[in-house]
């Protein structure tokens, strides 16, 4: 049996969220994908590639992972996976009570490419066809937090569905850094605490990194729901305030921002015994106060790397 | 394997050893090919309890792939099958290719040992001499399709290994929702690879997640006590037709078990497995 490493999973799966089933799909396919608007301040994605259909809901930010600016403090969304029919000309699929989505692709004007920056090993060039997807778009989340119910969206068929790209100015600046060591500012040093819990298919999963000036916090949890699985991201970048570790390594406290609430508290005995105790939680689209913290949780705190 | 002397055993009163079943096909439409012998049924446990005896007809198809790495040994489980050619081992596509694009062939002189039991081979054993995975597996790693196939020759006896312990059927296409036999050799903590287990009359539990954001059937999941080393251990119903194998665990739990679903990719892999002469 080979086993899958929590953080690996973690990075797969946000990975797969961004660019759905790009993981193991056919390099040369395509992508259909349309998005609306569902207030709160919400958006509501759909997107078809290979057999898998994704709705995602979030904030407009957030359903586009890829091109998230540097400067991004916080993101949270909620991700329905199923199995259904995709086409260059159709998305079909059926979320059970959520709803279904049942839509035909009618393209509208002349495909563009859209090239792409850097050196491509392959394809240089996104071949995008805009249209309007028209037929049945039904779908609500958990308690009605979200409630779609319409028949037309605009949106584009896209392939391939990646490119192999790299910046000439990434690579170069990659050089550098090789030859650079970066001083982590004093009263900071790195740190890294993770903890997760899973129970057959229900998981879930928190990271909080300190790299010297900022902390990322990340909690990341899946269910499998019978034909349908949902998956939740939410993120925080923030000072490293948020983030405390004793130079011991026996105790260490997490508070970070919005979409988090409350604050998680390590503590090691000197038994070898870890706990993660607390009322830290995170607010998913959907699912509000996601509990992060627990006896059912296994913890891990590194730090000084 | 144990450096220790193989137990021989003399086998009186073993299955009628011929190829019954239909003419293998590939993939396509959903299939159930019999097995060579038949087992009882069982009490349900997802402990994986030790087989008392490793031996018996029924579970002798159940055996250990062991292999050579460039850094060191390796070990899978694997299940005989009933074929034409009266070779076929089914395991994990991960024991028989890396799987991915850039994934390499764990042709490293591989062996199967049907029975295995504290170093004893008590069937002999029997070298791969052919190995594939599905398509899929190989220019994707896909845990989707993470199912892989060897064909093996003669034990030092000259044996056939399905004239030697019978083999198991065979079934694709079939819906996910089963009660499962699952069968292997656990090697790592709190196992040692030494006695072959069974998780006996395991329900379908559902899908895992992850499945869902890659293409292809989606995986399998059931309540067994796996760890490493049974990985490609079979997975029976019906008294002895396999429907899966043992592909993965999370290390936060290790109560539960993933393995492929058998579609028609694993009936294509069959098919080419069951064709080599």
């Amino acid at each position: 049996m080979s086993s899958r490493a929590p953080l690996l999973t973690l990075l797969a799966v946000l990975c797969s969220l961004a660019f759905p089933a790009a993981s193991a799909a056919v390099p040369h396919g395509f992508e259909s994908r349309f998005e609306l608007g569902v207030g709160h301040g919400r958006h509501l994605a759909v997107t078809g590639q290979g057999d898998t259909v994704v709705v995602e809901v979030g904030s407009p930010q957030s359903l586009h992972l890829a091109s998230l600016p540097d400067h991004f403090s916080s993101l949270s969304l909620t991700a329905y996976a199923a199995r259904g029919t995709v086409t260059r000309h159709r998305i079909a699929a059926s979320f059970g009570k959520l709803g279904s989505i049942d839509v035909r692709f009618r393209p509208t004007g002349k495909a563009v490419a859209l090239p792409a920056k850097g050196d491509c090993l392959g394809a240089d060039h996104f071949t995008s066809q805009s249209g309007v997807f028209a037929g049945r778009i039904r779908f609500e989340g958990e308690h009605r937090y979200v409630a779609l119910h319409t028949h037309r969206a605009a949106g584009r068929v896209r392939s391939p569905v990646r490119l192999h790209c790299f910046s000439r100015r990434a690579r170069a600046s990659a050089s550098e850094r090789a030859r650079t060591v970066v001083p982590v500012p004093a009263g900071h040093p790195r740190g890294f605490l993770s903890a997760s819990w899973r129970d057959a298919l229900d998981s879930t999963e928190l990271y909080a990194e300190r790299d010297g000036k900022r902390v990322f916090t990340t909690a990341f949890a899946e269910e499998s729901l019978g034909r349908m699985a949902e998956f939740h991201l939410g993120v925080a970048v923030s000072g490293p305030g948020i983030f405390t570790i004793d130079n011991a390594l026996t105790r260490a406290t997490l508070a970070p921002p919005a979409p988090f609430h409350g604050t998680g508290t390590y503590a090691a005995g000197p038994d070898g015994s870890k706990s993660w105790t607390g009322p830290l939680s995170v607010s998913f689209p959907g699912s509000p106060r996601w509990p992060l913290a627990g006896e059912q949780f296994r913890v891990s705190l590194s730090a000084g790397l | 394997m144990k450096q220790a002397k193989p137990l021989e055993v003399k086998v009186t009163g073993g299955p009628h050893v011929s190829f019954d079943g239909p003419a293998p096909q590939a993939g396509g439409e959903p299939r159930v090919l019999p097995p060579l012998a038949a087992g009882p049924g069982a009490t349900a446990s997802s402990r994986f309890d030790v087989v008392p005896d490793p031996t018996a007809v029924d579970r002798r198809v159940n055996g250990v792939i062991f292999f050579r790495l460039p850094f060191g040994f390796g070990r899978c489980s694997g299940t005989s099958v009933n074929a034409p050619n009266y070779s076929v081992v089914i395991t994990a596509g991960h024991c028989i290719n890396s799987g991915g694009p850039r994934g390499f062939w764990i042709d490293f002189g591989s062996v199967f040992v049907p029975a295995y039991r504290y170093g004893q081979r008590p069937f002999g054993v029997f070298p791969v001499k052919w190995i594939d995975t599905t398509r899929q597996w190989r220019t994707s790693g896909s845990e989707n399709f993470d199912i892989g196939a060897a064909v093996v020759g003669r034990n030092e006896r000259g044996q056939l290994l399905a004239k030697a312990v019978g083999g198991t059927g065979i079934a694709w296409g079939l819906k996910a929702a089963q009660v499962f036999d699952v069968h292997g050799y656990p090697a790592e903590e709190p196992f040692d690879g030494e006695t072959q287990r069974i998780c006996s009359q395991v329900p379908f539990l559902g899908h895992d997640a992850d499945s869902f954001l890659a293409p292809g059937p989606l995986n399998l999941a059931v309540e067994c006590n796996v760890t490493g080393g049974a990985s490609g251990g079979g997975w029976t119903i019906r008294d002895g037709v396999l429907n899966s194998v043992t592909d993965y665990g999370y290390p936060d739990d290790s109560r539960t078990d993933f393995g492929a679903y058998f579609g028609k990719e694993a009936g294509q892999l069959y098919g080419r497995a069951a064709r080599v002469k």
